[in-house]
């Protein structure tokens, strides 16, 4: 008898273990980006420019180059995962995340529509240097606008019709087809400066940011994040069935529809500065489950910070692969990811059942 | 807690389930929910467990009206275990501490590990403190889910067919747990069973249903061979044998 608690026992020590491990890579990673690139600069540099007033090169470097990429790696791998493990755990489907689900497509839809409207009615939008051109925040509401409506579209699929999980990712599909196909359309009616803007959505970079719009991501993603911890406790109880939740005190509509709401939300915000990355969402999860188990309340922040880090990671292979050319962190995530959904799908099956 | 249950209609879309159903369930009770398929054995459990609400009619807590009760108050007094299904990929222990939910606002405290812990030790499940849900066998996986019921501290306990599905051992033990929390612990406990024999044996109390509508509530004594050969279509007479009550067909 002993023994099977004191071996549960060790188990929820180990799980706290793997919390305390990926925070002190995080800490390593960040430090690693500070100092590779383009120009290299000494890790002890890097840290002294970071807390002390210099007006030097690598100062503006670290400030002005490798920081805002840092954070925005940091800001979107953290929102895609903990949106993804949310959508996971809510519509209780293994294979649910921003991208599978279309979230992502959708918002690059909307984006692309804003791009295209707002320059019709606006000439000059298309002319500014930056993604978002001159509107920046009414082409979000249009990226967030259209990424709630996929969502809204899954949940009544979800909830209402109770569809299977195969249902739910077949009709993502169809959704992100059906939002790529709109992409590809609003492409053709658009001109050479908008176009470029339309296609920079459909793979993510998170050096895009500037710090002003990484402080609106950082508020958004920061209340998605406290939110979601906040419901962690309810999220167990879902796993135990919708019915049992209820009878255990959970309004399972509410809570699910709240939860998927901000994963939405997240996923928008990301998407609307960055473009779409894709795996992020679907594999940080993963990998943290089979860490950790599936327990939200140790889940949830695990997953969270392994998105950071892969996402970190991945933006820095991205900028240091081929040097001094910079791979968009989207199709490194899209490279990295496939081959680690695969094993996951495939490799794992004796383990993961 | 005795349970009041006056005037309940229930009906999905047109189809009339419950029908002017006036019943009691007092403190401490075993009650035994008889009845063929689609009887309406599993809806009136649901609407005693509030998953579902009746169209007509109310239930009594004590003496609170069911709709007054919060969610979170509600499921600290009822505990509902439901009929056997695909469990999620959860270690027993990890598992059992949902059963705290209508306790934790936002997380677990050290408290609910310790009554978690007090419940296995209660009901002789240490054993399974670290073991995978997916790897249960079924006798196993079902006095699990009524202890994470446990966990809840419920006074009032609502099983669906609680021994589906299990070699009759397991019924055996389920049943005897049964039993013991509606004596010791005053438990007022409500379930719905196929097997007549086990019911008798165990249960103190019957409810026979036929399409919704109730034939007979109370103990034994309101049981004869005309009813239950009405509720279940088939001739059956009841007998005693050895002191037990046995039903043959």
């Amino acid at each position: 008898m002993q023994k099977s608690i004191s071996a549960y026992k060790r188990l929820s020590r180990r799980r706290h273990l793997w919390l305390g491990t990926i925070i002190v890579f995080l800490l390593i990673t960040v430090l690693l980006a500070l100092c590779s690139g383009a120009s290299k600069v000494g890790m002890g540099t890097a840290v002294r420019s970071l807390f002390l007033a210099e007006d030097n090169l690598t100062q503006q470097i670290v400030w002005q180059l490798r920081l805002p990429r840092i954070c925005g790696a940091l800001l979107g791998g953290a929102g895609f995962a903990a949106a993804g493990m949310v959508l996971q755990t809510t519509l209780r489907n293994p294979l649910a995340s921003p991208s599978t689900l279309g979230i992502s497509q959708g918002a690059a839809f909307g984006a692309a529509c804003g791009v295209i409207f707002l320059g019709l009615l606006d000439p000059g939008v298309g002319n500014q240097t930056a993604m978002l051109g001159r509107h920046p925040y009414l082409i979000s509401l249009f990226a967030f606008g259209s990424s709630l409506l996929t969502t809204i579209c899954i949940v009544v699929l979800a909830s209402i019709y109770r569809a299977s999980h195969e249902t739910i990712v077949l009709a993502g599909v169809a959704l992100s087809a059906f939002f790529m196909a709109g992409t590809t359309v609003l492409q053709y009616f658009a001109d050479e400066t908008q176009l470029s803007s339309i296609i920079s959505w459909t793979f993510g970079d998170v050096g895009r940011a500037s710090w002003a719009e990484l402080q609106v991501m950082a508020l958004l993603v920061g209340c998605g994040l406290f939110y979601l911890a906040l419901q962690t406790v309810k999220f167990n109880a879902l796993l135990a069935g919708s019915d049992t939740a209820a009878t255990l005190g959970v309004s399972v509509i509410r809570t699910r529809l709240l939860s998927i709401s901000f994963a939405a939300l997240m996923t928008a915000i990301i998407v609307t500065y960055f473009g779409v990355i894709s795996f992020i969402g679907l594999v940080a999860p993963h990998i943290a489950r089979r860490l950790v188990g599936e327990q939200s309340h140790i889940l949830l922040p695990v997953a969270t910070l392994l998105g950071a880090l892969l996402l970190l990671w991945a933006d820095l292979v991205g900028r240091t692969l081929l040097s001094p050319i910079l791979l968009p962190a989207g199709v490194i995530t899209a490279f990295m990811g496939t081959p680690v959904f695969l094993f996951l799908l495939f490799g794992g099956q004796r383990r993961w059942r | 807690m005795e349970i009041t249950a006056s005037d309940l209609d229930f009906s999905y879309g047109s189809r009339l389930v419950l029908d002017e159903i006036n019943v009691e369930f007092p403190a401490g009770s075993l009650t035994a929910l008889l009845g063929v398929n689609g009887a309406g054995k599993t809806t009136l459990l649901k609407l005693i467990g509030r998953l579902l609400s009746p169209d007509e009619g109310r239930i009594l807590l004590g003496d609170n009206l069911q709709e007054n009760i919060t969610r979170a108050d509600y499921a600290k007094t009822t505990g509902y275990v439901s009929q056997l299904h695909q469990p999620a990929r959860l270690r027993v222990f990890d598992y059992l501490l949902i059963g705290r939910t209508p306790y934790s606002k936002f997380h677990y405290t050290r408290n609910d590990e310790d009554i978690v812990l007090q419940v296995m030790v209660d009901m002789g499940l240490t054993f399974f403190a670290d073991r995978w849900l997916t790897d249960l066998s079924g006798g196993e996986m079902q006095k699990i889910i009524i202890a994470r019921a446990m966990v809840q501290k419920p006074k009032i306990l609502l099983l669906d067919e609680p021994t589906n599905n299990l070699d009759l051992k397991n019924q055996l033990e389920i049943m005897k747990l049964l039993n013991n929390c509606a004596y010791s612990s005053k438990m007022t406990i409500i379930f719905s069973m196929h097997d007549l024999n086990l019911a008798l044996r165990f249960a103190d109390r019957f409810l026979l249903l036929d399409q919704g509508k109730l034939l007979s509530s109370g103990t034994r004594q309101n049981l004869d061979d005309d009813l239950l050969s009405r509720a279940y279509g088939t001739p059956l007479t009841l007998h005693e044998v050895a002191g037990q009550t046995v039903v043959l067909s």
